[in-house]
């Protein structure tokens, strides 16, 4: 396993958004975490990261149990992230958004940028590109992170479907080079095109993980969605 | 009479842009509204005055930019977690504890009295050649040092810390080194003000310097080296020609506050960055 969350809660005043949460998350395989609104997937996605401290229990990753390691402390143990709402660094172009990931060269930059599309847009400020593709670029910089684990938080909320196609074979290619990818999304076909793995979140409690075709047809997951 | 005169300017003006560039590292370049800044400046002045009759000038004031830098750390250490106003009230309590300290250590600072006959440091002329060579060469540091990778992760914590810290970056180191570069830089103009005047006072800590300061770097704009230069310039010059118009002298102080209060209002209305900022107050 490439991680493991066990026993995770987290509460806001008396809302439990995620309760006693237990989730493993397969190396080198593309998992998806679905559920719908407010079911927690945010909320665990930030404990794992660690931008949210969790109230109740353990993290580990290849491992390594990193509960009580900082955010840069796990990031640079090869944990990289993407947010649900972006957050490039807004004043500065986006060379530095990106040399703020890896110290490198104007051409690997580049190639970073065309891989999502953005390429010609270097030495723009990151705060002037449009909402699109300020995700894109939050994309590209979590990709030139050196990483292991990358997390998506909804990567294809508000791009354009051609950038939608180019992201499942952004995603396809990280599997291919040994990556495990964890993200959060809402549009079903995507996820059940590219993932290896479903986990289902509702309540802030696991409903249930397997593969796109089990979670397909589990009632249980079409209830949470649908209602009784 | 008259190159005194312009002397003394030059001299100001080079205090000022020291500080004012210092400044401007730690709320321009790392979004840390810091309004602890004057307190390393008289933290600077007082250790010189201190130190200066026990050892030679070429000690005591690297040491008084030495502690100024811990003193930076100091405070980095309890507020490094907080932001925004925060922050602000935390670091202007601080310089409230050092104007406390510098007016109740009286066997050390004597009180309010302050210290008299602090050593010279040279002619006046002396003193301004080297105070803006000074600037010169704080000013192509921290030029270089902005755009080194260090320098960018300061500016990456401005704008988003959490961010940051997702990239692998230790934000809470950063804001350290922030602080304490910005501190040793404040206290060596502090050193200088002390060895020009050779009179200093717990009125270094005062609260109106504080104010004159952030003028200085929202007129210049925030994040730009060039803009705290101009600033600390422009509000070095701007009263000086009420010297010359005959208003009493009642009469000057008022009027020079009046015209800083409407330079800020029309720079937050019509140029919001300031004249060369980058990045918008907020």
């Amino acid at each position: 396993m490439m991680l493991q969350a066990k026993n995770m809660s987290k509460s806001f005043g008396g809302v439990h958004a995620v309760s006693n949460c237990s989730i493993k998350i397969p190396k080198g395989k593309i998992t998806a975490l679905i559920g719908p609104n407010g079911a927690g997937k945010t909320t665990l996605f930030n404990m794992i990261s660690g931008t949210l401290p969790s109230d109740a229990g353990k993290v580990s990753f290849n491992g390594e149990d990193i509960t009580t390691l900082k955010v840069h402390e796990r990031a640079r143990k090869g944990i990289s992230r993407t947010f649900q709402m972006t957050r490039t660094f807004k004043n500065m172009t986006v060379r530095d958004n990106l040399k703020l990931a890896q110290e490198t060269t104007d051409d690997k930059l580049k190639i970073a940028l065309s891989k999502v599309r953005l390429q010609g847009f270097l030495d723009h400020i990151a705060g002037e590109l449009s909402y699109g593709q300020g995700r894109l670029l939050e994309l590209a910089r979590s990709m030139l992170l050196p990483h292991t684990f990358l997390m998506l938080d909804e990567p294809t909320a508000g791009v354009n479907p051609q950038i939608r196609q180019e992201m499942k074979k952004i995603l396809t290619d990280l599997r291919k080079e040994g990556k495990t990818v964890l993200f959060i999304e809402h549009d079903m076909d995507f996820v059940m095109s590219i993932s290896d793995h479903v986990i289902v979140l509702n309540e802030g409690k696991l409903l249930m993980e397997g593969t796109p075709k089990q979670v397909r047809s589990n009632p249980k997951v079409l209830e949470a969605y649908l209602g009784k | 009479m008259i190159s005194a005169y312009f002397i003394h300017l030059g001299i100001m003006f080079g205090m000022y842009a020291l500080l004012t560039l210092s400044l401007n590292l730690t709320v321009g370049y790392t979004g840390l509204l810091n309004l602890g800044h004057i307190a390393f400046f008289g933290i600077g002045a007082y250790v010189t005055a201190i130190l200066s009759p026990h050892m030679p000038l070429a000690i005591s004031i690297p040491l008084a930019v030495i502690l100024a830098a811990a003193a930076g750390t100091l405070l980095a250490l309890p507020c490094g977690k907080l932001r925004g106003d925060y922050l602000a009230l935390a670091t202007l309590g601080f310089t409230f504890i050092c104007g406390s300290i510098a007016r109740n250590w009286i066997s050390l600072t004597r009180g309010a009295l302050g210290i008299a006959g602090i050593q010279r440091m040279g002619s006046n002329t002396m003193i301004v050649v080297s105070l803006l060579a000074l600037v010169l060469v704080v000013y192509l540091i921290l030029k270089w040092f902005v755009s080194t990778p260090t320098g960018r992760v300061l500016q990456a914590v401005r704008d988003d810390e959490v961010a940051a810290a997702t990239l692998g970056k230790d934000v809470f180191k950063h804001k350290i080194l922030c602080l304490a570069i910005s501190a040793g830089i404040a206290g060596l103009a502090g050193a200088f003000y002390a060895h020009y005047i050779t009179f200093i006072d717990p009125s270094v800590f005062s609260i109106n310097e504080l104010i004159l300061l952030l003028s200085m770097l929202i007129v210049g704009g925030l994040a730009s080296l060039e803009g705290s230069i101009l600033g600390a310039l422009i509000l070095v010059l701007l009263p000086e020609p009420l010297r010359f118009i005959g208003f009493p002298s009642s009469l000057v102080g008022p009027m020079r506050a009046m015209i800083f209060a409407l330079l800020l209002l029309l720079i937050v209305l019509y140029k919001p960055r300031g004249l060369l900022g980058k990045v918008d107050l907020e």
